[in-house]
């Protein structure tokens, strides 16, 4: 196997085992016990949402570092690298606003409210897709390459802008690190969380390296276009796994519950059917089973099944499980397509 | 292929650290002018308007049993045995105000003292946060806003009805809750 084969057959792996951990970690990750709007579980996205936005922000801080050593030192690699990074930067980009709507219509009431760092990342995200724009406008490719590689440079602005949204004004939908540590920094949470972030950012890394390559005229391996439609097939039959309980119908959010002195659950105000008396009490399938006197089921989505209670995953969190493989492995896809090769300079 | 040189690349760098600093600028003014609305910057409405974003305080209501007033209208709520941020308000007499005999009322303060009675429906607020939810002290809402509409909140005392005040409505249409309590929870799981 040549350098090449072996670098696509390491992303690859490292993106099955990045899959693999948000499987798990939808799974079997822990969330708030209890949240002040919608289903606790929508809160299993911090395990999605977050990774994809961090790797954007390093994506783009590579494009950042590579225009500048583009511009400092020319080359033809430090232009094509930058061009790599801006484009998988703005596909993560996107896919964490999307991912981000998705879990804000639950637990924020709404898919879009101008919080600031929705807005930060939109402007982000709007600053750089003029760099195509740039790029492909102008004729000359030296000029083309020196231009957008300093529009590349000044759109990073958008990156500390974004970032640092939350602190800059009095009121924020998003927490600041300080609160939003204080969850973060349990250890049950971390050795999920950390191992995610690191995954996704290499990945994307790899990626954009990859992307480089191809615009330098070497293809992907013959086999990666298959590890590519494998992956995308992969994302959809994780999606329709988390989705499932909604096929059929049935699934209600539990508005009030009566629990047992053992903590088992007697009675379930439903949001559809209204107050429902179980056969048999059952244990809460919430752990714990009651915070500060309330019982932890209440939020929760679920689905009565012969007297059990089965808590339903919110969508948001099935659409982003699916979503990152099948954005990357739509990004091998397209890296196994043959290149056109650029006019090169001897 | 590109190849870049230097001269140019340098004047172009030069350029870019010019334009970072105006993106930078522009970037931090935008995301300064999407703080959301304080309720004190709706005394320069006159008209109603929709879909405003708007932040503020929670106000407790002592324990009690009141009446509101709006229009020809009048619903009625209890507040105890402790004073609580909010309460659900149903319907006694007059017309329907809208989808919903029942309302989530509570006041809402701004940074400079002005109130105003937010009403949600009881139906959606159920659905969403459930029975018994607890409201954070600061809030941001989203609705419409008439200026033109009054509530008048009145007390029940032995004495008789006390007014306590007459406040412009504010509809809600959604709760846009910040997360932050949610993160000093404990952790669950799905057993």
């Amino acid at each position: 196997m040549d350098k090449r084969s072996l670098l696509y057959a390491a992303v690859v792996g490292l993106v099955l085992l990045d899959v693999a951990i948000g499987v798990y970690a939808v799974y079997n990750a822990p969330f708030p016990l209890k949240v002040t709007l919608g289903s606790p579980t929508a809160y299993l996205n911090i395990y999605l949402h977050i990774p994809m936005a961090w790797a954007s922000y390093v994506l783009y801080t590579g494009a950042f570092i590579s225009a500048i050593i583009y511009l400092v030192r020319g080359g033809e690699r430090w232009d094509r690298l930058v061009e790599g990074f801006v484009a998988l930067g703005t596909i993560y980009a996107v896919f964490t606003l999307i991912s981000g709507m998705a879990w804000a219509s639950e637990s924020w009431g709404a898919a879009w409210s101008w919080d600031p760092r929705e807005t930060g990342v939109l402007l982000l995200l709007l600053a750089y897709l003029v760099y195509f724009v740039l790029r492909a406008s102008i004729p000359d490719p030296d000029r083309a390459a020196t231009l957008s590689a300093a529009y590349a440079v000044a759109a990073y602005s958008m990156v500390p802008v974004s970032f640092l949204a939350p602190r800059l004004v009095s009121s924020s939908l998003h927490p600041t690190m300080a609160s939003f540590g204080h969850f973060m920094g349990r250890p049950d949470v971390l050795r999920i969380f950390v191992p995610k972030v690191i995954l996704a950012t290499v990945v994307a890394l790899l990626l954009a390296y990859l992307a480089s390559e191809r615009l330098a005229g070497r293809s992907a391996p013959r086999w990666a276009r298959w590890a590519g439609i494998g992956i995308i097939a992969l994302g959809m039959v994780i999606g329709l796994v988390v989705a499932s309980p909604y096929f059929g119908g049935g699934v209600e959010r539990v508005l009030a519950a009566n629990l047992t002195k053992n903590g088992e659950i007697a009675s379930l105000v439903l949001s559809g059917r209204g107050k429902v008396v179980l056969p048999h009490p059952v244990p809460s399938p919430v752990q714990p089973p009651s915070y500060n006197g309330t019982p932890s089921i209440i939020g929760h989505l679920v689905k009565l099944v012969d007297g059990r209670i089965e808590v339903v995953r919110h969508w948001s969190v099935a659409l982003n499980a699916a979503a990152y493989p099948v954005i990357v492995g739509m990004v091998l896809l397209y890296l196994s397509k043959p290149p056109r090769r650029r006019m090169e300079e001897e | 292929m590109a190849s870049g040189r230097r001269g140019s690349g340098k004047k172009a760098l030069i350029f870019a650290a010019v334009f970072f600093v105006a993106l930078l600028g522009i970037g931090l003014m935008s995301i300064k002018s999407s703080n959301y609305k304080d309720v004190s910057e709706l005394k320069a409405y006159r008209e109603p308007v929709r879909g405003l974003n708007v932040q503020g305080t929670t106000v407790n209501l002592p324990p009690g049993t009141y009446r509101l007033a709006i229009g020809s209208t009048v619903l009625e709520f209890r507040v105890g045995p402790t004073e609580a941020p909010y309460a659900v308000a149903k319907r006694v007499q007059g017309p329907p105000l809208g989808s919903d005999d029942e309302y989530a009322v509570f006041i809402l303060r701004g940074k400079d003292g002005t109130e105003v009675l937010a009403l949600f429906s009881a139906k959606t607020f159920k659905n969403l946060y459930g029975a018994t939810p607890v409201m954070e002290q600061r809030v941001v809402v989203n609705g419409e806003f008439n200026p033109k509409q009054h509530a008048v909140l009145y007390i029940d005392t032995p004495e008789g009805p006390k007014k306590l005040g007459s406040f412009p409505v504010f509809w809600v249409d959604k709760i846009l809750e910040g997360c932050h309590q949610s993160y000093e929870a404990p952790s669950g799981r799905i057993a």
